[in-house]
């Protein structure tokens, strides 16, 4: 029987959820060795910025993956401005400017339903705090495909509409505060 | 507009563009030496030459060895000098042997040697 073991971290987020994000960055460990996707509504024409603002917390390096580049351990890749971020079979990344889902682009329900598709019961999708409802749907594939599901507890968010969209729609695994969130995921190691 | 008033032309904006109400449309005449094709870059060979080739986010959706097939295409119709925009997301890192320099790192401009 394969172990449940948890390789990739999916992680969507909107309005109030920077500072959870730089947190969570901040806490974890230089040589863990899962690989983390932080899918973040953004504005669409700043394209400098939020990179490096996300490092200067971070001990693991943050990149916005470019098109066709492989997923590695131990590396935070941020959905680039105003491409979906697609997450492929033979684990590589796939950008694409579709239309805007949910009003987002890059799309939170986008990244999440393609990385249920190829990791299935390998990973964890985490939704935040945020203002619309994008992630629900996407959350909701990741159980299907038998991946953890986590969301920030709402009552904690500063916005509670995508976490309370997600608990709406799917039977979510876990819902906890972020300093718990954060917990988890370090001990998964 | 901002954009037009940084190339200081000695020229207004309403010379090259209608403007009514919430939108602007540009005058019939720049489109005198235009000319409008359809062509399947996996079929075509063309013999033109152009000096600024604008593919924006087109070579994402294709596999890497349709883009190697596409680029040399692209490459063979730029003049010497001449300029491939891509997307910003995109890149040529899976194409070395595709012979181009990079003008701007940032914007995605590409610039095919003058000899």
């Amino acid at each position: 029987m394969s172990s449940k073991e948890y390789r990739h971290i999916v992680i969507g987020g909107s309005a109030g959820s920077f500072q959870s994000i730089t947190h969570l960055l901040s806490a974890f460990p230089s040589n863990y060795n899962k690989s983390v996707f932080l899918i973040l509504h953004r504005l669409k024409h700043v394209r400098t910025g939020f990179t490096e603002a996300l490092s200067l917390k971070s001990n693991l390096k943050v990149s916005e993956p470019i098109d066709k580049e492989h997923i590695k351990k131990g590396r935070i890749y941020l959905a680039p401005a105003n491409y979906h971020m697609y997450i492929e079979l033979g684990n590589y990344f796939g950008l694409s400017t579709e239309e805007s889902v949910n009003h987002s682009r890059p799309s939170i329900d986008i990244t999440f339903s393609s990385a249920a598709y190829t990791f299935k019961e390998k990973m964890i999708g985490i939704l935040l705090s945020g203002a619309n409802r994008d992630g629900a749907l996407g959350m909701k594939a990741v159980k299907e495909a038998g991946g953890l599901t986590i969301v920030q507890d709402p009552e904690e968010c500063q916005v509670r509409t995508m976490t309370a969209a997600a608990l709406e729609v799917t039977e979510i695994d876990k819902v906890m505060k972020i300093d718990e969130i954060i917990k988890f995921l370090i001990n998964l190691q | 507009m901002r954009n037009f008033a940084a190339l200081e032309l000695n020229a207004d904006f309403s010379d090259f563009f209608d403007i009514t109400e919430k939108k602007f449309k540009a005058k019939e005449f720049l489109l005198d030496n235009v000319n409008f094709t359809n062509e399947n870059f996996q079929e075509s060979t063309t013999e033109s030459s152009y000096d600024l080739i604008l593919y924006r986010n087109r070579l994402i959706y294709f596999s890497t060895n349709l883009q190697s097939k596409i680029l040399k295409k692209i490459h063979n119709m730029l003049s010497k000098g001449g300029y491939l925009i891509l997307g910003i997301g995109e890149n040529l890192l899976l194409h070395s042997d595709i012979k181009i320099n990079t003008a701007d790192k940032t914007e995605k401009i590409f610039k095919k040697s003058k000899f």
